[in-house]
């Protein structure tokens, strides 16, 4: 008789530290969502500034083809390499 | 009374108790057995509850370490970059005019002329209020 007692007992104990267990995880899961919600605005905002940059360096590609002239300002900061070959020497005509 | 009937009475009475306690026993048993199945089952049901929240908080905190990085990674580099470079654009559209209506789809105006240039003077707006 003992014996089942103390197995009950063991049962409940585990019962009990199971439920602290449930308790301190839904605790710093709600901290961490708390966190999260916090900052996916600015994250959401962080994206669509550099979509918008993306779209803006797209357009100065663009437009680069029909102004040389801002080569320089994109390739200063990386946005463009310079891929343009050397230019080629003629090959001096056979005779 | 005599004292072997009060003695057979007596036995009979035990034995007539004990015969109403054994259902009683048994009933106590069957108790203690569907107590200790309740608990295995809450201690099961709470186990389970605890591994569900344990991955949940994972993952999320998984995420939070994604968007803390990027966010980090936006102000630390790509902000300073994307103010550099409007600046520059600003700079740049005052001696080429054609390019200011491709800004100002941006909502980037060119900066006015003798104006110095601030890295955060016009930063772009948010995509929900470009004019693209």
């Amino acid at each position: 008789m003992p014996k089942k007692d103390s197995f009950a007992v063991l049962l409940v104990g585990l019962l009990f530290v199971s439920a602290i267990v449930s308790v301190v995880l839904a605790v710093w899961y709600g901290f961490n969502v708390r966190d999260l919600r916090r900052l996916q605005p600015q994250t959401a905002a962080s994206q669509a500034r550099l979509n918008l940059a993306q779209a803006l360096l797209s357009d100065m590609l663009e437009y680069s083809k029909r102004n040389p002239a801002i080569d320089p300002l994109l390739q200063s900061l990386n946005l463009k390499t310079n891929m343009a070959l050397p230019p080629t020497t003629p090959k001096p005509a056979s005779p | 009374m005599t004292g072997p009937e009060y003695s057979t009475s007596s036995s009979c009475a035990s034995t007539s108790e004990g015969a109403s306690r054994e259902p009683l026993q048994q009933q106590l048993e069957s108790l203690r057995a569907l107590f200790v199945a309740a608990l295995m089952a809450l201690l099961l049901l709470s186990m389970s509850v605890d591994i569900y929240l344990f991955r949940q908080f994972w993952m999320v905190r998984k995420d939070l370490a994604v968007t803390a990085t990027f966010l980090e990674d936006y102000r630390k580099n790509k902000e300073p970059l994307l103010n550099t470079f409007v600046t520059r654009l600003q700079d740049f559209a005052r001696s080429h005019p054609d390019l200011t209506p491709v800004l100002e789809r941006y909502g980037i105006r060119p900066s006015a002329a003798g104006q110095v240039s601030q890295p955060m003077a016009t930063p772009l707006p948010a995509a929900g209020q470009a004019g693209k």
